[in-house]
């Protein structure tokens, strides 16, 4: 009997304390349903993670958890001693602010549902918080998507994570209201986790380059020429071309290169082969005429373009002014790198009746420069 | 007497005194259904929040019943008495610069970087390359959008983010910490494959499907110029996002 009246007095004490216990409990378990539910695939995608960058676009996005006419938004942010736990205290990072006068995009990479476009953006506790507000709202459900950008965001002065709370509301002017710890009648919330981060700075050079040769036949084989026919080789009054000659030519000059002539016409002693001029011309039998011809300019990158002065089909030109100048005479112009310009050309002579005998020699000189 | 009065007042002032201390408020459901919610249950027997000596703290829990990560295709938990209901990223640059030196059109010029990152509580995280390839002046280098392999004398800046042994043996694969176990980070579709490299700006290089543990990465660059490639120093200031979605 003793014993059955102690389990008795037992079983009563246990029933009053859960009793009692269950009426602690009910009121938090309450508050926690009645305020919606957590957001959820929510994330805060970063425009640049560098310290201190200003004009940073922030890529707000979640989905709501609950139906109701969605009518305000907090996005608060708070450094790492703080928490991204709604109902806590929150501290502003370092340098961190949302814009004095915030802007923000819609759905900027469209994946919104529920617009927000429109709506009036404001920041609070100096830059911390931004805050959304619209009188007339958009309808969410649990699937709906807000996703916005925050323009104008200045990324926190601290290589470090940091925090970020979302809080929705059912009415336009509680956002203006909120509070940290203290944040009214909220519908839905969430909490995020970022981070800045140093950037990788990559370095690497490249050489100003210009490859440049003259040959006959292939780089490396001297470009020299013998004018006339016969052995010993001899011109006459009709016109005698030379073997064909190149120059190659491969630079990185973003500003193009040009190749230049120097030299003197065909002499011997002090008896000379006039220059054919300044002009292209003709080489007539008799005309006592040395010149020189650009038939060709190939490139596998770019495109180099000899001097009028010097083309065209058994046209022949010598400019002695510029080609005595400290720099010569163009003989042909690139306006952007080259990759593997060959330059094919020849020279043409015809003695006059009146040409003195001799050995006539000249000797020229191609000079490429790039512009870089 | 079949109860004591005097026992029943002291189980009711208990009650009443937890009643009494204000309920603080904080939002981080852990279980929740459409009426309620349970934050941090623990079933075992016992546990330290904060055991420490002069130098080391530790959160220690003892029986247990079931602790780590446990998901299905919507919804994940972390169970545990040590479990920390804050949602975490971190995200570390760990080589703040890479010179590639004197590129040249007969030879690659390769050099790696390395970052590091975790996430807790996310269904997983990405890491995005926000910036232009390097770039002298106006001129920036060529870039492929899918991998290709490096080739000298063709101007070319790609980057993956797994070991390679061409051109040279350079890079390395993420690295769990401390394993796989804990730890879930991969190198991005178009960044994983050996030998092959890519750049487009604004796409992932590296993320997790899930929280992660620490994962380590490296980017592997490779430079390539052609006999066009305007002379110059050529610059990059790589500027890496991590994102996690919660």
């Amino acid at each position: 009997m003793k014993s059955i009246s102690k389990g008795l007095q037992r079983s009563f004490y246990s029933a009053t304390a859960m009793v009692f216990a269950a009426m602690t409990f009910l009121p938090l378990a309450a508050n926690a349903a009645a305020a919606g539910g957590q957001v959820q695939q929510r994330s805060i995608k970063m425009g640049s993670s560098t310290p201190s960058a200003t004009g940073v676009k922030y890529s707000v996005s979640f989905k709501t958890a609950s139906s109701y006419t969605l009518k305000g938004i907090v996005v608060d942010f708070c450094d790492k001693t703080s928490s991204p736990i709604v109902g806590t205290g929150c501290t502003a990072p370092a340098g961190f602010t949302v814009g004095g006068t915030p802007t923000i995009t819609d759905s900027p990479d469209g994946t919104g549902t529920a617009s927000v476009n429109g709506w009036t953006a404001s920041s609070l506790n100096s830059g911390r918080t931004l805050t959304l507000s619209n009188s007339t709202g958009v309808g969410v459900t649990s699937s709906s998507v807000v996703d916005f950008s925050i323009n104008t965001v200045t990324n926190p002065s601290a290589s470090d994570y940091f925090y970020a709370r979302v809080l929705t509301y059912t009415t336009n002017a509680a956002p203006a209201a909120y509070v940290a710890g203290t944040e009214g009648a909220f519908q839905d919330y969430g909490g995020f986790a970022l981070s800045t981060a140093a950037a990788i700075d990559i370095t690497a050079r490249v050489m100003e380059t210009i490859n440049f040769c003259v040959y006959k036949g292939t780089c490396g084989t001297a470009p020299a020429v013998e004018l006339g026919t016969g052995n010993p080789a001899a011109i006459g009054t009709t016109l005698s071309t030379s073997p064909n000659l190149n120059f190659s030519l491969s630079t990185n000059a973003l500003g193009g290169a040009t190749v230049r002539l120097k030299g003197d016409t065909l002499k011997s002693g002090s008896n000379s082969i006039g220059a054919a001029g300044s002009s292209a011309v003709t080489i007539g039998n008799g005309s006592g005429l040395f010149g020189l011809n650009v038939s060709n300019i190939t490139a596998s990158t770019g495109t180099m373009t000899a001097d009028a002065n010097y083309t065209g089909a058994s046209k022949y030109g010598l400019d002695l002014t510029n080609m005595g100048s400290d720099y010569g005479d163009t003989l042909a112009t690139a306006s952007g790198p080259l990759d593997a310009a060959v330059g094919t050309f020849a020279y043409g002579a015809a003695a006059a009746n009146t040409t003195p005998a001799g050995i006539y020699t000249a000797q020229h000189q191609l000079i490429a420069t790039g512009t870089f | 007497m079949l109860f004591s009065w005097k026992r029943v007042m002291s189980v009711i002032v208990l009650a009443v005194s937890v009643m009494l201390v204000p309920a603080v408020s904080v939002f981080a459901a852990q279980s929740s259904s459409s009426n309620y919610s349970v934050d941090e249950v623990f079933f075992g027997n016992g546990g330290e929040l904060n055991a420490c000596s002069t130098s080391y703290c530790s959160k220690q829990s003892a029986g247990e019943t079931t602790v780590g990560n446990t998901s299905s295709a919507n919804y994940q938990a972390q169970t545990g008495f040590n479990s920390n209901r804050n949602e975490y990223l971190e995200f570390k640059i760990n080589s703040g610069s890479v010179d590639l030196g004197t590129l040249s059109a007969t030879a690659t010029r390769t050099g790696t970087a390395t970052f590091s990152v975790k996430s807790y509580l996310a269904s997983g995280y990405q890491v995005v390359t926000a910036s232009d390839p390097p770039k002298n002046g106006s001129h920036m280098l060529t870039t492929s959008s899918t991998p290709t392999a490096s080739t000298p004398g063709v101007e070319q800046f790609g980057i993956n983010v797994v070991a390679n042994t061409n051109p040279t043996t350079f890079g390395t694969n993420p690295v769990q910490v401390p394993s796989t176990t804990y730890s879930y980070g991969i190198a991005a579709p178009g960044y994983d494959t050996p030998n092959k490299f890519k750049y487009v700006k604004g796409e992932t290089i590296a993320s997790s499907n899930k929280s992660s543990g620490e994962t380590d990465y490296t980017i592997s660059y490779i430079m390539n110029i052609s006999n066009t490639t305007p002379g110059g120093v050529y610059t990059m200031n790589q500027v890496l996002v991590a994102t996690s979605t919660f």
